[in-house]
C-alpha cells in the first residue's frame, strides 16, 4: 500500500477520486444538513466516512480511475455496479435507520412528518434503483458474457453509458426531496407544489433510460454471442435468469416511461390525464399504469438473485441442478404471469357494487403465480440432496434467500386472499411482506453472489469468521424487523405513519416497532462489519488462489 | 426419529412466529359482520403455511444436516429421474393456492355485493386531514359519528382532494376514498363500543393525524 504522502507524488491522476470526492461529499452533507438540520450529527458523520472513502481510494494505486471511466470492459462495467450498490445501500440504509428509529416509540422523537415523508421517498427509490437493479446488472455484466463464452457485450459503449446514466439519475432522486412515495398516487402527486417531485421523475426517467438500454444489450448478447455449441438448451441458469429479467424490462420499463412522462406533463402543463377527477378516471388510470410496471418490476429484482442461488447452491454442494428444466419453465411462467396480476395491489379501490369480477380474476392469476416460486424452491432444496454441501458463507447466504423468499412469498398468498388483503392492505403487513422478499431475500442472494466472487475479482480472500457474524446478523435482523413490522400490520399499524401515539393499542404497536427497530439496527451493523471486512481483506487477506473454497481438494470420498 | 424431532422444531419455531400474533391480535368477539368469515381464512391461511413453512424448513435443515460436507455416515445419491417429484410439487402447489382462492370467494362476495337492505346511508367524506358523516337526517358530523348497533348502514364514500383510505380495523372494513367517486361498503357493528378510524393511503404531511371514531351504541 503506497501512504498517504504518494497522492501527490505519483502525479494527478490519482487525485481523480478526490475530485469527484470532496464534491460529492459536500453535496451530501449540504442535502443531509437541509434534511436533517435539528438533527445534528449524521451529515457529519456522512460527509467524514464519503471523505475517508475516497482518501482511501486515492491511496489504492491499483486503479487507474480515468481509464475506468470510459470502460468498455464487461466485467470492469460490472464491478463498478456492484460499487454503485454498495455506496447506496448505505445511503438509503442510513435513511431507513432514520426512519426506524423514529419508529421505535410512539410520538415524534426524531423528525417531523415532512421530513418523514421525504425520507421514506428517497429510501425506496434509493434502494429499489440504484440498488438492487444495479446489483442484477452488475452480476449480470461480469457473469453472463463469461459464462456463455463471450468476449464482451453485444454494445459496450452502450454498456458504459447504461451505467453512468444511473449517477446524474441517483443524484436528482437523492437531491428531489420528494414526498409522495415511490407509488406517486395522484392527484397527490400530480398536484403537490414544489419541484421535488418533477426532479424525482426526471431522476427515474433516466434510470429506467439505463435499464432498457442494458435490458437490450443483454438480450442481443445472450442471443447472438454463444460460444459454439451451447444451445438455449444447456444454457446456465443465470443467464436464463439474466435474459427473463431483460424481457421484464424491455416489455414494462416504457409503461412507466410513458406514465411518468404524462405525469410530468400534468405538473408542468397542466394536462389532466391522470389529474383528471371525474367518477376518479384519472387517478384509476395512473394506478393501472403504475402497477402494471411496477409488479413486473418486483421480478426485476427478484429474478437475477434467483439465477444467482441457483448457480451457488449447485456449487457449493457440487451437484447438478434438479430439475433444470422446470427451473427455465417456471422462470418463463413467472415472466408471462407476472404481467398479467397488477390489479392485486387495488383490491381496496373498488369497494361494494362495483368490481368484484375484476378482483376476482386478479386474485385468481395472482394465486397461480405462487407455484412457480414454489416450485423453484423444492428445485433448490433437491439440488442439495445427494450433493456434499460446504457450508462456506456464499451458500449460507442463499440459505437466508430461500428463509426469506419463503415467508416473503407465504405472505404474499395471504395477501392474495382478498378479504384478509382489505384489512392489511396498506398497513405494515405489505411493507414487511415485500422486505421479507425483496431485502430477505434478493438482497441477500446477491451478497451471498458478492462473497463469491469477491476473492476472484480481488485475489484476495475475506476474512471468514467476520463473515459469519456478517451471515448470521443480516439474517436473524431480517427475521426480526420483518416479522415484527408483518405483526405489527396485523395489529393495525398502516404504513407511512411517522407517528402511531393516537392510537388504542399504542403500547402493543410500540413493541412490535421496537422489536423491529432492534433487528434494523441489527443489520445495519453487520453492514458496517461487511465494509470493514472487505477494506481490512482488500490489503491484508491471504491470497485467494485458483481455488478459494477448496471446493475440489478436500472432496470426501463417497460412502 | 432425529429427523422428526428436527422437523417438528421448526414447525413449531415458524408457527409460534405467526399463529400467535395473529390470535391475539384479530381474535376477538364479532364486532362487525365481517370479522368472522374473516377470522375463519386467517385462520385457515395460517394454518397452511405452517404446513408450507414446515415442510421447507424442515427439509432445509434436514438436507443441510445430512449432507453437509464431513458427515461420513450417508449415502450421497442424487436424485435421478425427478419427474415425478416435480409433477408432485406442480399439483401440490396448484391444488393449495387455488383451494385458498375457492375458499376465500364467499367472504370476497359479501364484501362486494350490492344490497338493497340496508336501514340508512351515510356519506363520508374525507379531505386533508379529516373525515365528515353525514346522515340521512341531514347530521353532519366532523370526526366522529354515533350509530347503533346491528343497524345496517351503507357507507357512500369519497373524498374531495386526494385520495383517502378509509380504514377501520377493529370492525375489518378498508376502503379507498377516491375523489369524483362513490364508493360502497356495507357495515352492520354487533359489539358497541367505540371504533378507531384511520387514513390508510398516504395523502400528504398529515396522513398520521387524520382519524376519526365510529361509536358505537
Ligand atoms: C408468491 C408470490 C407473491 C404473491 C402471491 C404476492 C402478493 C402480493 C400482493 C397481493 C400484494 C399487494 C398487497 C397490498 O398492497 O395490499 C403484494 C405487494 C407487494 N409485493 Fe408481493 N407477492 C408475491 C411475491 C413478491 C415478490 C417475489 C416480490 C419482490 C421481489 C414482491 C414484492 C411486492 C411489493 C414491492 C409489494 C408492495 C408494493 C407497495 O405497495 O409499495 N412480491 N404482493
Ligand atoms: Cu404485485
Ligand atoms: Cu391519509
Amino acid at each position: 500500500m503506497s501512504s498517504h504522502s504518494s497522492i501527490i507524488k505519483d502525479g494527478q491522476f490519482k487525485l481523480f477520486p478526490l475530485f469527484v470526492g470532496i464534491p460529492f461529499a459536500i453535496i451530501v452533507f449540504i442535502v443531509l444538513k437541509i434534511l436533517l438540520g435539528s438533527f445534528g450529527f449524521i451529515p457529519e458523520l456522512v460527509f467524514l466516512s464519503i471523505l475517508s472513502f475516497t482518501i482511501y481510494l486515492s491511496t489504492y494505486d491499483k486503479i487507474d480511475y480515468i481509464r475506468l471511466i470510459g470502460t468498455t470492459n464487461h466485467a470492469e462495467i460490472g464491478i463498478l455496479y456492484i460499487l454503485l450498490a454498495i455506496v447506496s445501500v448505505f445511503i438509503g440504509g442510513t435513511l431507513a435507520i432514520i426512519m426506524r428509529t423514529e419508529l421505535a416509540f410512539p410520538g415524534a422523537t426524531l423528525v417531523d412528518s415532512e421530513l418523514y415523508s421525504v425520507i421514506f421517498t428517497a429510501h425506496g427509490t434509493i434502494m429499489i434503483f440504484m440498488v438492487i437493479f444495479p446489483l442484477g446488472a452488475g452480476f449480470g455484466n461480469y457473469l453472463v458474457p463469461r459464462l456463455i463464452g463471450a468476449p464482451d457485450m453485444y454494445w459496450p459503449r452502450w454498456n458504459n453509458a447504461a451505467l453512468w446514466l444511473l449517477i446524474p439519475s441517483g443524484v436528482l432522486i437523492f437531491t428531489a426531496q420528494s414526498s409522495v412515495g415511490w407509488t406517486l398516487y395522484t392527484p397527490l402527486s400530480a398536484e403537490l407544489w414544489g419541484v421535488g417531485v418533477d426532479m424525482w421523475i426526471i431522476g427515474v426517467l433516466l434510470a429506467g433510460v439505463s435499464s432498457l438500454v442494458s435490458a437490450i444489450n443483454f438480450i442481443m448478447t445472450v442471443a447472438t454471442m454463444r460460444k459454439p455449441g451451447l444451445t438455449w438448451g444447456k444454457l446456465d441458469l443465470f443467464s436464463w435468469s439474466i435474459v427473463a429479467t431483460s424481457i421484464i424490462q424491455l416489455c414494462a420499463t416504457p409503461l412507466i416511461t410513458t406514465g411518468l412522462a404524462l405525469l410530468l406533463s400534468d405538473r408542468i402543463l397542466d394536462t389532466a390525464f391522470f389529474s383528471a377527477v371525474g367518477f376518479g378516471v384519472g387517478s384509476f388510470l395512473w394506478q393501472h399504469v403504475f402497477w402494471s410496471y411496477s409488479h413486473p418490476a418486483v421480478y426485476i429484482m427478484i429474478l437475477p438473485a434467483m439465477g444467482l442461488t441457483s448457480l451457488m447452491v449447485s456449487k457449493f454442494s457440487r451437484n447438478e441442478i434438479f430439475g433444470y428444466e422446470l427451473m427455465v419453465i417456471s422462470m418463463m411462467a413467472i415472466v408471462f404471469l407476472g404481467f398479467l396480476v397488477w390489479g392485486h395491489h387495488q383490491y381496496t379501490l373498488y369497494g361494494a357494487a362495483t368490481d368484484a369480477f375484476t378482483t376476482t380474476l386478479f386474485s385468481l392469476l395472482t394465486s397461480l403465480i405462487a407455484v412457480p416460486s414454489g416450485v423453484k424452491t423444492f428445485n433448490w432444496l433437491f439440488t442439495m440432496w445427494g450433493g456434499n454441501v460446504k457450508l462456506e458463507i456464499p451458500i449460507v447466504f442463499p440459505f437466508g434467500f430461500i428463509i426469506g423468499f419463503v415467508i416473503g412469498g407465504i405472505t404474499g398468498v395471504w395477501l392474495n386472499i382478498v378479504p384478509v388483503d382489505i384489512i392489511v392492505h396498506d398497513t405494515a403487513f405489505v411493507v414487511g411482506h415485500f422486505h421479507m422478499i425483496i431485502l430477505g431475500g434478493a438482497l441477500t442472494a446477491l451478497i451471498g453472489a458478492f462473497y463469491n466472487y469477491f476473492p476472484e475479482i480481488t485475489g484476495k480472500m475475506y476474512n471468514r469468521p467476520l463473515a459469519w457474524v456478517h451471515c448470521i446478523m443480516w439474517i436473524i435482523g431480517f427475521l426480526i424487523t420483518f416479522n415484527s413490522m408483518m405483526i405489527a400490520g396485523l395489529h393495525g399499524m398502516p404504513r407511512r405513519y411517522f407517528d402511531y401515539s393516537t392510537f388504542g393499542n399504542v403500547d402493543v404497536l410500540a413493541f412490535w416497532n421496537f422489536l423491529a427497530t432492534v433487528g434494523a439496527y441489527l443489520m445495519f451493523l453487520s453492514g458496517v462489519i461487511f465494509v470493514i471486512n472487505m477494506i481490512y481483506s482488500l490489503s491484508k487477506g491471504p491470497e485467494a488462489g485458483d481455488d478459494p473454497f477448496n471446493l475440489s481438494l478436500d472432496e470426501v470420498p463417497t460412502v | 426419529m432425529k429427523i422428526k424431532t428436527k422437523v417438528s422444531l421448526a414447525s413449531v419455531l415458524f408457527g409460534l412466529f405467526f399463529a400467535g400474533p395473529v390470535i391475539s391480535g384479530r381474535a376477538s368477539t364479532a364486532q362487525s359482520t365481517y370479522t368472522s368469515q374473516i377470522e375463519f381464512l386467517f385462520l385457515l391461511v395460517v394454518l397452511v403455511s405452517i404446513l408450507i413453512a414446515s415442510i421447507v424448513f424442515g427439509l432445509l435443515i434436514y438436507i443441510i444436516i445430512r449432507f453437509r460436507e464431513g458427515n461420513t455416515n450417508t449415502v450421497r445419491k442424487p436424485i435421478q429421474n425427478g419427474m415425478r417429484l416435480e409433477i408432485g410439487w406442480i399439483i401440490f402447489a396448484t391444488i393449495i393456492v387455488v383451494s385458498l382462492f375457492a375458499a376465500s370467494l364467499p367472504a370476497t362476495s359479501s364484501y362486494f355485493t350490492e344490497r338493497d337492505d340496508y336501514d340508512e346511508e351515510i356519506r363520508v367524506v374525507a379531505y386533508q386531514y379529516n373525515f365528515t358523516f353525514t346522515k340521512e337526517n341531514g347530521n353532519t358530523t366532523t370526526g366522529f359519528v354515533e350509530i347503533e348497533v346491528n343497524r345496517v348502514y351503507m357507507l357512500n364514500i369519497t373524498s374531495i382532494d386526494v385520495i383517502h383510505s378509509f380504514y377501520v380495523h377493529e370492525l375489518s372494513i378498508k376502503l379507498d376514498m377516491v375523489p369524483g367517486r362513490y364508493n360502497i361498503v356495507y357495515l352492520q357493528v354487533l359489539v358497541p363500543g367505540t371504533y378507531e378510524v384511520h387514513c390508510a393511503e398516504y395523502c400528504g404531511f398529515g396522513h398520521y393525524i387524520m382519524e376519526a371514531r365510529i361509536i358505537v351504541k
